[in-house]
């Protein structure tokens, strides 16, 4: 990290991290449809969903404190932590689950055989698995983005940081000759995010926002415990 | 009545006793063949449709991702290590009461090792794809991941799988001369070639015993370390629950309980079914039931090691699985298991005349497997159903297609075994004889 | 697409503008008005077009994606004031609304034998003339009931229903009449003035769901995020007052679950400690009314009856007194009783006694843009809707009944003989574009396009600094064979009054009623692009500083503080209920959209169905299991749907969210779950005339069989985590 740190940012490979503001989440859920809206994500419809087969990159999880009167419930935003330690990564038979140069977890959708060992081992129960073929009813098929596949039968999927648009972002920069900017890039769910609780970035531009406010008093990592070293940091939600 | 070139009768009474299973099976024997048929298309007929349709047929949905096809591939492994270690085991501590199972439990491994792997191919997502887990050139350069405890479990298994047919091969041998010599009609070329020539020279007789002592610890060693890597797929992963260092050995004793339970079921139904009483005697049951005892007792002391360390350490993470367990949504199959492999046995098999009885051994067996079974399934599950983030807990029951597809994979083993013994002499004919010798000399 | 949407542009004279388009200035050269021709549209390179978001009344700026022709994503338009380019779920899910496979196609004519629903096509031309027909033999005997609209559609309409002697009304079920109508008497305002959330230091809230279902939830997301974290120095505290915890109030520092219909009591209370705390400057005459009003009950019987303890009312008002900048609001369920309208008073009668209206962090009302030249229409309340039920029936009028994209079959509970008004109608017109249950006893049916294939406008009120309009441009060719309400209106128009002088299209009424504006505009009109393709870039006009503040005064008058009244006695239905907007279905027009019906309910996390929401203690008082079906009687029926055990409610108060419980509304919607407003009893507040929501007793009878209560998070789940344990704060180096 030091070390390049020193180099020039040019020379530097990005390292795309995310904040979640657990203290403006409100709970309202807008990045998880402007996920599936982004990321062709299938609809499931009832029937799966009570087995249990709901397919979110992201999803807000609630947890209840105390008893009533007392009681209090809590939200918190959670994807694919895009660990740098990414437990999910070694234990795929066949380079499915793989390691960017960028630090980001990438899906190899095609190399993928649907072993599910890198669901059982992702600690925050990120990976989404297709159970069957994906089905629109016409013509809902046609609000598809062309630029992210369909994830057939039988493959695993989870947020990708919404790698298209990292990509655009950074030959938009390349086509003016410049580095990219902080802030050029948001996915999605940051995009949509109302309360601002989501900043995405670069951590590696020390100036960047998100390099900024991971820096925060109230910041953690989801289950720092386990070594995953995530590129997610959180804020914790502050209380009377 | 004529057998092959030697009359049925002019044999001695240990070859016509032990080749009298190889004669064509009567309605009995047919109508069980199209029964377990029946079954395995069956098996075959869900296992289409899930391709088909897609694996969504099994009741799976995050964060349970594995479950009945895993937990029977771990339990048809552990079926496996009977023979291995019922022959292997016994032939190096040369113990004499083998003899007459050590072919009962070596067929029992290979049949096992192709259904487990059978239960790869069922969990697969794109099946079709399998090939992808094999270290072939390829123009991209993509090779498999030998991080991946998967591909240690792969290389393992195939070795076992290889090594333990060379094992039931070798003894195998003079017996097939033998049939050879004294069966005749399509089986007979068949036969002669797979004796290889034997003639039963010295220098034969001295290569095969040779063969036989280098291969019995080689395969005791892979025998041990394919279930130790069957256990690591678990206990390497971060799963609470999985990741235990206690997770190989006891799935080596796990598997080897198992394993001597479908042994005595084996030795009952053979006994019986072919009239073997002379060969397989109460003895053999006496000595395999202490056995179970010893297993027994190891895998409850690696057991309550292991439920001790997690209830005394009481991490949250843990606790809910043991909560789970003891009192929780599995709290029934978890107690179901419990009497069925430790209980159970213990209190039977303690009892020396109840060693003697062959049934009341069979049905121990029976009871151990079934435990074994659900043990399996406890293993996988529970743990799977808690993960660190609770708002994510879930649980399981397998769905008709898996069901069917299990019941489909215990006919076809099943199956196969039936078509065997109407192949294989399962009784080492040589090998009892020389048990005889030697009991002459000793007495 | 191609030839018809080049001619419909040559027919608007407009493609001349659309040729100067490609040197735009940096700010807004990803957004192109829909006027670039075709041989512009790269294949694979996407396009974004600016429009105004149509799911609820707040109007927020859009961009949308298109490619190929093909809308692919609506996001928020950045340079909207309102959402400034942020978008709430409701808004994303709109693209479903245009590719809904359950759209109407075409004009449609009612079978003659058939039950309701069974249409069968037909061409425009003779919609529209049997419509005009129809009209002319109505004798002006015509009601229009749409959902409220602004700008040049509700302009032309309103014209249009005048001019065939009929009567326009506007219908929302969520469009908060009482505290409107507190706001018109107590403050003098045509509408609800701004709520400065964002600076606010204390947020006292009434059970006002805004970061939900009320008024302009983005807007309120936005400020809320301020008002938590965008200040480096300062964190707003919130209090949120209610007796169903609501995903406001689960972002609230505390919750405090008062007595259902005690919440101007509270205010009373809370209200009276300021008088001697406050920081207002009243007048002598204004100190005496508010004394008369807030003193009129004594602090314990405030105490007892919310169910508040007083040491609990006193912190309040003290940290109201003390903070700098306090907020009091009201809104939702909550507020929504026979006395909703005092409550509303005593509410905002709290920010007059903090004296924090007209300021930063307080309530403040914008002059009036020069849009607002508006049709008065009347909102239609439920008590009114009532009252036009019965005199149809009582003098056996046979009225000619239009609809416009509102559903009041389904939002009017059973009591109010709203399928009365339907049955006596001599004809039936919808111009809705998709079935619901009201569309479905239309007898013609002259479909709307989808908001992303259509023209029109939308103006702000007075509740934004930067008050302006916004535009709604066609970002894709019609899927179908359907046709903007303006048009058929205009059509219509034609045909009944053949001599008027009208626009050809009404695009070419929007254009002009828009030049009218760019001339008024001070700045000197620019060179290329012309003003009008500069607007469509951007997506509307609003001035860029923020307007001066119109001044406000408190007034508070007679009626005094009443109590609530509920129906149903409390010894036969013991327990209160609380159906509240989903905030993901709203009052069920999201029903019909699979990404909302498969978005969690945070608190919940229910997707694809109702739920009945009980407190536990309750459930367990009554043996019901979390996912069995109960069933809820009120004196006015019962419905059935599957318990859910939630921890934060009242014992006393059961709750169901609305929005399912279709029976006409799609795929996705028909016949899933039930519909809590069914069973409603005909209370409303006394001044508004709006359904008291929470007025209706009820009694619950549990049937222990399984229901289908679909959990993304597994039933059971407990709160026992160490989730909790690693939210302490990281150890932070040096
Ligand atoms: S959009 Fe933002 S505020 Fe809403 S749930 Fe997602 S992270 Fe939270
Ligand atoms: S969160 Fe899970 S899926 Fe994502 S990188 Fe980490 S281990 Fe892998
Ligand atoms: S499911 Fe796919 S990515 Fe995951 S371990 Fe198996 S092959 Fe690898
Ligand atoms: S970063 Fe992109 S892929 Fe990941 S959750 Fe957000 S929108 Fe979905
Ligand atoms: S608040 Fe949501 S639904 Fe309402 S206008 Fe804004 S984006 Fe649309």
């Amino acid at each position: 990290m030091s070390a390049d740190q020193e180099k020039t940012p040019e020379a530097r490979p990005h390292r795309w991290q995310m904040v979640i503001d657990l203290d403006r989440c409100t709970g309202c859920e807008a990045c998880v449809v402007a996920c599936h809206a982004e990321n062709n994500i299938r609809i499931s419809g009832a029937q799966e969903a009570a087995e249990g087969r709901a397919i979110n990159w992201i999803r807000i999880e609630r947890y209840w404190e105390g008893e009533y009167p007392d009681v209090k419930a809590k939200f918190m935003p959670v994807l694919c932590q895009q660990c740098a330690d990414a437990p999910c990564e070694p234990v795929c038979p066949v380079y499915a689950s793989y390691h960017t140069p960028e630090g980001l977890n990438a899906q190899v959708y095609n190399r993928c055989i649907g072993v599910r060992y890198c669901g059982n081992n992702c600690p925050y129960t990120a990976r989404q698995f297709n159970w069957f073929d994906p089905h629109w009813d016409p013509p809902l098929q046609e609000q598809l983005n062309p630029d992210v596949t369909v994830r057939q039968n039988g493959i695993m999927e989870k947020c990708t940081f919404c790698v298209q648009r990292i990509r655009q972002g950074k030959e938009q920069a390349e086509r003016e000759g410049r580095p990219v900017r902080d802030g050029d890039i948001t996915p999605a769910c940051v995009q949509s995010c109302p309360t601002t609780a989501l900043v995405f970035g670069d951590g590696n531009d020390p100036a960047s926002q998100v390099a900024q406010m991971s820096k925060s008093r109230r910041g953690f990592h989801l289950l720092e415990s386990l070594g995953t070293h995530p590129a997610i940091t959180y804020l914790k939600r502050l209380d009377e | 009545m004529k057998q092959g070139s030697v009359g049925w009768n002019d044999m001695p009474a240990i070859n016509r006793d032990l080749l009298a299973p190889l004669s064509p099976g009567g309605r009995g024997y047919v109508l069980l063949v199209v029964l377990l048929a029946a079954i395995v298309s069956a098996g075959a007929g869900a296992w289409i449709y899930q391709i088909e349709t897609g694996i969504g047929q099994t009741n799976l949905h995050p964060p349970i991702f594995w479950s009945a096809y895993i937990a029977s591939f771990v339990y048809w492994i552990g079926v496996s290590h009977s023979g291995t270690f019922i022959s292997g085991v016994l032939r190096l501590s040369k113990a004499e009461w083998r003899r007459p199972i050590t072919r009962i439990a070596e067929l029992m491994t290979i049949i096992s090792v192709v259904i487990a792997t059978l239960f790869v191919f069922y969990h697969l997502g794109r099946s079709w794809r399998w090939y992808y887990l094999i270290p072939y050139p390829n123009q991209r350069e993509i090779w498999p991941d030998f991080r991946s405890p998967l591909m240690w479990d792969a290389t393992a298994v195939l070795t076992y799988a290889t090594a333990s047919t060379i094992y039931l091969y070798l003894p195998l041998i003079p017996d097939f001369a033998l049939a050879r010599d004294r069966i005749g009609g399509w089986r007979r070329p068949i036969y002669a070639a797979l004796s290889l020539g034997w003639q039963g020279s010295q220098q034969q007789w001295q290569a095969l015993n040779t063969a036989i002592r280098i291969i019995t610890p080689l395969i005791v060693m892979v025998m041990i370390s394919v279930h130790s890597i069957v256990g690591y797929d678990f206990g390497m992963s971060l799963v609470p629950g999985w990741h235990t260092s206690i997770i190989a050995p006891y799935f080596v004793v796990g598997a080897v309980h198992s394993g001597l339970g479908m042994v005595a079921i084996g030795l009952y139904l053979v006994r019986r079914t072919y009239r073997l009483e002379s060969y397989i005697r109460l003895e053999h049951f006496d000595k395999l039931g202490k056995l179970m005892v010893a297993m027994t007792l190891t895998l409850a002391y690696f057991y309550f090691s292991d439920q001790l360390t997690v209830w005394y350490g009481k991490v949250p993470d843990h606790m809910a699985i043991l909560h789970s367990l003891m009192s929780g949504t599995f709290a029934v199959p978890q107690w179901t298991m419990i009497t069925l492999i430790y209980v159970l046995p213990l209190i039977t098999l303690t009892i020396p005349a109840f060693r003697h009885w062959p049934l009341g051994m069979m049905v121990i067996g029976l009871c151990i497997n079934v435990g074994m079974y659900i043990e399996r399934m406890l293993i996988l599950v529970p743990p799977l159903a808690h993960p660190r983030l609770s708002y994510n807990w879930s649980d399981y029951f397998p769905s008709w297609v898996e069901l069917t597809i299990m019941a489909g994979s215990f006919a076809l083993a099943v199956l196969l075994y039936v078509l065997a013994v109407k192949f294989v002499p399962i009784i080492s004919i040589w090998e009892e004889k020389e048990g005889h010798l030697h009991g002459r000399e000793s007495h | 697409m191609d030839v018809k949407r080049r001619t419909f542009m040559k027919a608007l004279g407009l493609t001349a503008a659309s040729t100067i388009l490609p040197g735009c200035d940096a700010e807004v050269r990803h957004l192109v008005p829909y006027l670039l021709p075709d041989d512009e549209i790269v294949p694979g390179i996407a396009d974004w077009y600016a429009s105004t978001c149509g799911e609820c009344q707040a109007g927020c700026g859009i961009i949308v994606r298109v490619m190929e022709g093909r809308a692919k994503k609506i996001e928020g338009n950045p340079d909207h004031p309102l959402n400034q380019g942020k978008l709430c779920a409701q808004g994303q899910s709109a693209l479903q609304r245009l590719y809904n496979p359950d759209r109407l196609q075409g004009p449609a004519l009612r079978t003659a034998a058939g039950p309701e629903g069974t249409f069968t096509a037909t061409s425009w031309d003779d919609g529209v003339s049997r419509l005009a027909e129809k009209l002319r033999g109505a004798d002006g005997r015509v009601i229009m009931i749409s959902r409220p609209l602004s700008g040049t559609l509700a302009e032309l309409l309103s014209t249009f229903v005048r001019s065939v002697g009929g009567t326009l009304f506007f219908y929302d079920p969520d469009s908060e009449l009482s505290l409107r109508a507190a706001m018109r008497r107590g403050l003098g305002v045509p509408g609800i003035p701004q709520y400065d959330v964002a600076q606010a230091t204390y947020l006292l809230s009434f059970g006002a769901p805004m970061l939900e279902q009320w008024l302009s939830p983005v807007a309120f997301g936005i400020a809320f995020g301020q008002m938590r974290q965008g200040r480096p120095t300062r964190r707003g505290r919130f209090v949120q007052i209610e007796p169903r915890l609501s995903l406001t109030g689960a972002n609230a520092d505390r919750w405090v679950p008062v007595r259902p219909g005690t919440e101007g009591l509270l205010a009373l209370g809370v209200g009276r400690l300021l008088l001697t705390a406050g920081k207002a400057d009243l007048s002598p005459k204004e100190r005496a009314a508010f004394e008369r009003f807030y003193g009129s009950i004594p602090l314990q019987e405030v105490a007892t009856g919310t169910d508040i303890p007083l040491d609990q009312i006193k912190d309040m008002a003290q940290a109201f007194a003390d903070a700098e900048h306090p907020l009091a609001i009201g809104g939702g369920t909550a507020c929504a009783h026979t006395n909703a309208f005092a409550a509303h008073l005593a509410i905002n009668g709290l920010n007059a006694l903090a004296g924090n209206i007209n300021r930063e962090g307080g309530v403040r009302w914008y002059p009036d843009a020069p849009f607002r030249e508006q049709a008065d229409v009347e909102w239609l309340s439920e008590r009114r809707i009532r009252e036009l039920a019965q005199a149809t029936a009582a003098d056996n009028q046979r009225p000619l009944l239009l609809l416009y994209d509102c559903n009041p079959l389904f939002t009017l509970p059973s009591t109010i003989p709203i399928r009365r008004l339907f049955t006596n109608a001599s004809f039936i017109a919808s111009f809705s574009s998709c079935l619901d249950e009201s569309t479905a006893m239309a007898d013609l049916i002259l479909p709307d396009h989808s908001r992303l294939e259509t023209w029109g406008d939308h103006v702000q009120d007075g509740s934004s600094p930067r008050r302006g309009a916004s535009l709604i441009q066609p970002v894709v060719t019609p899927l179908y064979n359907t046709r903007a309400l303006g048009e058929t209106i205009l059509d219509l128009t034609r045909r009944l009054h053949p001599d008027a002088e009208l626009p050809r299209t009404f695009a070419e009424l929007l254009r002009k009623r828009w030049d009218g504006l760019a001339a008024s505009e001070q700045s000197p009109p620019p060179t290329p692009p012309s003003r009008w393709v500069q607007h469509l870039q951007k997506g509307g006009w609003w001035p860029s500083s923020s307007t001066a503040v119109q001044k406000l005064r408190m007034a508070l008058f007679p009626p005094a503080y009443e109590p609530a009244q509920f129906d149903g006695e409390a010894s036969d239905f013991p327990l209160h209920f609380y159906p509240y907007p989903s905030p993901t279905l709203g009052q069920g027009r999201g029903a019909n959209l699979p990404w909302l019906q498969e978005l969690p309910d945070t608190l919940t996390s229910a997707i694809w169905g109702s739920w009945v929401e009980i407190n536990p203690a309750t459930a367990r008082s009554y043996n019901i299991r979390q996912g069995d079906i109960v069933r809820v009687h009120s004196r006015h029926g019962s419905i059935d749907a599957p318990a859910l055990h939630y921890p934060g409610i009242r014992p006393d108060v059961i709750a169901m969210p609305i929005g399912q419980g279709h029976t006409d509304y799609g795929r996705y919607a028909s016949h899933r779950g039930a519909n809590p407003l069914s069973i409603l009893a005909p209370l409303f507040d006394a001044e508004s005339g709006a359904l008291a929501l929470g007025a209706t007793r009820i009694r619950l009878e549990p049937l222990a069989v399984p229901g289908n209560l679909v959990l993304l998070e597994h039933p059971g789940t407990k709160a026992g985590t160490d989730l909790l344990s690693i939210e302490k704060p990281r150890r932070v180096e040096g």
